[in-house]
């Protein structure tokens, strides 16, 4: 090792042998040895536990099995709904073509959710054919979404909550609320939330089974609180009024639900003037729980 | 300040709480910087509470101080706002390489210890040192192979690249134990090389003998009874110095790591 160059070139031929997948015809994931570059296993000693290129292989396993556990971590429901044998060579696949580099490992998954959801829409399902996954593909997206939501909400910076003045109130018509990233809605149509909270009753690394699902799409807010998290219950329209108040402006996002809310049931003045005092209580509900950051004007 | 004798264990994530509850169990608490680099997401706000109750001192996993890759210069401007955040009064990381060509391997990686890698690492690590403003230590890490081109012995190695930096050990008793079973060498020699006036810290840590490949530096159990006799060994030849307990996989409830750590008083008398 006397040049820059040769450091260079042992790192890239040993970074080689580290990212080479592993293999699976024995139906565990095991070292490829076989594909590791010659000039490396000349130079690496024998021991008392193997040849040189067992050795290597060491590194090999250790570096997939971290960045599995890493996504099993990251995304806990999706992996237990796949089990560990499929979620694993779904995220061996992944990294094969998006390896890390970011010195934070949790940042290694990001990206996963967007390959799971590509993943459950493809013909190619490595470890397990798409006949015999036991999980529908809805309810894996689902489950990705929400495992995606609560990696958001706990990374989101810390952002303080709106607590609106007077002249923001004045002002909120013409403007847009910012929502907080500490804060997140997500739909199920399967309590995936539940059997997220519970998983550490079920141990082990096989698939577990999908529970019945709701009769109705459920919705839920997750918050990252001064004293942890919290899951929170959305009506269906709170839901929906809180997802175009994030997207619109203030008053056009107001309108849109309107029309919504009017064109889906036989509205009665009565009944608009209920649904008005309902959006005042949903919207001052959203401002205590600190769902927003503050108002962007849209001039 | 950590006291020469103090005992301290590495905070994970899943403790938090319940080392805010427990004040009084250990004298210091060591963090994974790369878990609190980011200023902004909630880890930092766990920090806030913990730094109150406990001197923290800072211990890195990705410096890639042996890579062939320029030092990255927003870690080490990331590293220097937390140490200055937790007020740590030192910093460590590991003598090997983690990343490459734009990629972060996650794993602390061997290489060939030859004489042009000596001075190549010690002009990095003195300048982390410089850069962080505060004694910077350097860990060495446990391996499963050592290569026909090394023109060095590990502490050999390890040694000079200390001595040419003025930096410091940031001594892992375990990983010593660990690699001179798999490479069949005796572990108390690796000691006769320790200058201990030079040692900010010394790390212990359970591991796993296995069949097929020697010992595995797993964290995930307690201290065997060979690390510690070593430890009480080290401890004759250059205490008083910190110790710190590592475990990262398998977390047993906090009060068992700090039990296990606090063996280390009894062990060392």
């Amino acid at each position: 090792m006397k040049t820059l160059d040769d450091l260079e070139h042992f790192q890239h031929t040993f970074s080689t042998m580290l990212r080479a997948p592993l293999a699976t015809e024995s139906h565990t994931f095991s070292p490829a040895e076989a594909f590791y570059a010659d000039e490396l296993c000349a130079i690496s000693k024998p021991g008392r536990a193997g040849s040189g290129r067992t050795r290597l292989g060491i590194y090999n396993r250790q570096y997939w099995f971290r960045l599995f556990s890493t996504l099993q971590s990251e995304f806990p429901l999706s992996a237990r709904l796949l089990g560990f044998w499929t979620f694993n060579h779904w995220a061996q696949h992944f990294l094969q073509d998006a390896p890390p580099g970011h010195w934070d490992l949790g940042r290694a998954a990001d990206g996963f959710f967007e390959f799971l959801l590509s993943a459950g829409k493809q013909d190619w399902v490595e470890g397990e054919p798409p006949s015999r996954l036991r999980v529908p593909r809805q309810a894996l997206c689902e489950a990705a979404a929400l495992d995606e939501a609560w990696r958001t909400v706990w990374r989101a910076p810390q952002v303080s909550a709106f607590r609106p003045t007077q002249h923001d109130i004045a002002r909120l018509s013409e403007g847009r609320l910012l929502p907080r990233p500490s804060v997140a809605i997500v739909q199920e149509r399967w309590p995936l939330a539940d059997l997220r909270r519970s998983l550490s009753l079920h141990p082990g690394e096989d698939a577990i089974p999908l529970p019945s699902p709701h009769g109705q799409t459920q919705w839920l807010a997750l918050l990252r609180t001064p004293d942890g998290t919290l899951e929170l219950a959305l009506d269906a329209a709170e839901a929906r009024l809180l997802n175009l108040l994030r997207a619109h402006q203030f008053s056009l996002a107001l309108s849109i639900f309107e029309a919504e809310q009017t064109a889906s049931s036989s509205v009665t003045r009565a009944v608009s003037k209920e649904l008005a005092a309902q959006v005042q209580v949903w919207l001052q509900r959203s401002v205590a729980l600190g769902f927003w950051a503050g108002v962007e004007s849209q001039r | 300040m950590i006291a020469r004798d103090a005992v301290g264990v590495g905070l994970r994530p899943p403790h938090f709480q319940a080392a805010l509850e427990a004040t009084q169990e250990v004298d210091f608490l060591e963090l994974v910087s790369e878990n609190f680099l980011d200023p902004a997401g909630a880890p930092r706000r766990y920090l806030d509470s913990v730094k109150r109750h406990f001197p923290i001192v800072l211990h890195g996993v990705g410096l890639n101080l042996l890579g062939h890759a320029p030092l990255d210069e927003r870690y080490l401007d990331a590293l220097r706002e937390l140490a200055d955040f937790v007020d740590a009064p030192y910093v460590t990381d590991h003598l090997c390489w983690t990343a490459a060509h734009g990629m972060t391997h996650h794993d602390l990686l061997p290489m060939p210890y030859t004489e042009g890698l000596v001075e190549f690492a010690a002009e990095r690590a003195a300048f982390v040192q410089e850069r962080l403003g505060r004694p910077f230590g350097l860990e060495n890490v446990s391996s499963y192979i050592e290569f026909t081109t090394s023109t060095l012995t590990e502490s050999e190695f390890y040694t000079r690249v200390v001595k040419e930096a003025s930096c410091w050990f940031m001594f892992d008793i375990n990983n010593v134990f660990v690699s001179a079973h798999n490479h069949g060498y005796d572990p108390e020699l690796y000691l006769d090389a320790i200058d201990f006036e030079r040692v900010l810290q010394v790390h212990l840590a359970g591991h796993e003998l296995t069949a097929a490949h020697g010992i595995i530096d797993t964290h995930d159990r307690a201290v065997d009874s060979a690390v510690w006799s070593l430890y009480k060994k080290a401890w004759q030849k250059g205490g008083p110095f910190p110790t710190l307990l590592e475990w990262d996989d398998k977390l047993p409830a906090f009060s068992v790591l700090t039990d296990e750590a606090n063996k280390a008083k009894l062990i060392r008398v």
